[in-house]
């Protein structure tokens, strides 16, 4: 059982809903681990022929990082959780079913990165989707990676240095997101989407996503490595505990202001 | 002839003439293309390529499946090796090479297409990386989309195998322009004149480049494609498949 998902089967379709909606769906270090668990076991799962990852409620797919767990890290935290990243990628990586990303709403930051490992995206005009962690004193490492597969140079380097949010219309035109949907068809479309991949031949299915893996191996490894001395000056210097400290005070201050 | 193989000047244009059978790929037709490509990138007479496909169905419908699944077991060495020849002589043509896509490219036509330095298309021409829905695993197909187009849309093409249009492949970027197909080989050929008409020296050295981008990625995904596919031979699983595609064909 888990506490911060819910998982079902759906015909040959396994679902995994990030279930933390209070917090959009955010992650800390149990619910990662409930995560790639929960992969890992749709992966061994014969029955299963692909898995749709989608976010509870209406507002976000996963606003990413838990800044609650990593307003109090230390620089040995850091590195810590840096490798915390590479047991949850790693599980997404050796997935030998198609990945099915229902955004349903925001995916920002390390869900941006979760959901660009997915193979195909169904999202909605309000599916926002970006790499924020510059404006929390994250340096981004992984993110940059992932984009640079996708998006080339040019539309890396602005979105990783602004911290920008792309709505679904831009993600979509771009190539990010391939079924851009109505809100209400999000989880029908994703649906459709991998009950047509279900029905492809398994083995070529799975010999194509180990190729994926093994093409972008070394990328993966190098910015893992630099993730972790990234992190390490970075909360050494102390400015992702105030920016995040700096966070939760307006927030605080929003709240009482309401 | 399995390839009609024309000088026009400068250029030299090589129609894949098997219009019966979407003009796939047979041992005998990549072996003409390897030839003549090979014979090009000697000849200084010849400054630039034109690659397309006879009839108005198809550019190329890739591998010749009648062919694949009768390979005898001990026959997949060699037969893979023609494969490396004739993306070599391809992907490392000295010359400049414009494809002027007629029809459906599917397959390794479709890759035949993205080795290609210029596409033109006819609005109609239907593009596909078919392998995954004959139980194929698409190696060197997906090295190449991935190279075109990023990981994001490599990944829905080569998973879904599904056909994508020239509108969208003008819109990626894949296509850079599209004709009628009566005005078809009249562009491609004002495309490669184009090309033709550029300092040789200049022509050459920034092909080298071009081209020493692409050889070790390539070629790196050949060597993966010979035992990936054998693996996936090993499970009876394509040969399943495309028992299942000529029985839906009859």
């Amino acid at each position: 059982m888990y506490e911060f998902l819910k998982v079902s089967t759906e015909g040959k379709v396994g679902i995994i809903t990030l279930n933390r909606p209070d917090v959009l769906n955010a992650w800390h270090s149990p619910m990662r681990r409930e995560l790639a668990a929960a992969l890992e076991a749709m992966n061994a799962d014969e029955e299963v022929r692909a898995v749709i990852m989608t976010g509870a409620g209406e507002r976000a797919f996963s606003a990413g990082q838990d800044l609650n767990e990593t307003k109090s890290f230390d620089t040995e935290r850091a590195r810590e959780w840096v490798e915390e990243w590479r047991a949850l990628y790693s599980a997404i990586r050796g997935m030998t079913k198609p990945l099915i990303a229902a955004l349903n709403g925001v995916a920002a930051g390390s869900a941006f990165q979760v959901a660009l490992q997915c193979d195909i995206r169904v999202g909605h005009a309000g599916s926002k989707m970006g790499q924020p962690e510059i404006n929390s004193g994250i340096a981004s490492t992984l993110g940059p990676w992932l984009m640079k597969e996708m998006l080339g140079l040019s539309r890396t380097i602005e979105l990783t240095l602004t911290g920008r949010m792309m709505d679904g219309e831009e993600c979509h035109h771009i190539g990010l997101i391939h079924h851009l949907v109505a809100a209400d068809q999000v989880h029908a479309k994703a649906m459709e989407v991998a009950g047509e991949l279900a029905e492809k031949p398994p083995v070529a299915m799975a010999l194509n996503k180990r190729r994926f893996a093994e093409m972008t191996q070394p990328g993966f490894e190098d910015a893992l490595a630099a993730g972790s001395r990234n992190q390490k000056e970075a909360y050494a210097s102390g400015e992702p505990q105030r920016m995040m400290e700096a966070f939760f005070a307006e927030r605080e201050k929003r709240k009482q202001n309401a | 002839m399995g390839v009609e193989i024309e000088r026009k000047g400068a250029l030299l244009c090589l129609t894949l003439n098997r219009e019966e059978r979407l003009n796939a790929l047979d041992t005998d037709m990549r072996t003409a293309i390897v030839e003549a490509l090979n014979a090009a990138s000697e000849d200084d007479e010849v400054r630039a390529v034109i690659l397309t496909g006879k009839g108005a169905r198809a550019f190329c419908a890739g591998q010749d499946l009648n062919e694949s699944r009768q390979l005898s077991p001990d026959g997949g060495d060699a037969w893979m090796d023609t494969w490396q020849r004739f993306f070599a002589a391809v992907s490392q043509c000295r010359k400049p090479i414009v494809a002027a896509v007629n029809g459906t490219a599917a397959g390794a036509g479709l890759q035949l297409a993205l080795m290609a330095d210029l596409r033109v298309a006819v609005p109609t021409a239907r593009f596909l990386m078919a392998e995954i829905n004959v139980g194929l695993p698409a190696i060197a197909g997906s090295y190449l989309l991935q190279t075109h187009l990023g990981q994001a849309r490599m990944r829905e093409l080569v998973l879904t195998g599904r056909v994508f249009t020239a509108e969208e492949a003008s819109e990626w970027g894949l296509v850079q322009e599209t004709r009628s197909p009566g005005q078809l080989m009249e562009r491609a050929e004002a495309m490669a004149l184009h090309l033709a008409e550029k300092p040789p020296v200049a022509m050459r050295l920034t092909l080298e480049m071009l081209r020493g981008m692409m050889r070790r990625g390539l070629s790196e995904a050949e060597t993966a494609a010979v035992s990936y596919q054998s693996e996936a031979i090993a499970t009876g699983e394509p040969q399943a498949q495309m028992a299942r595609f000529f029985e839906a064909r009859r």
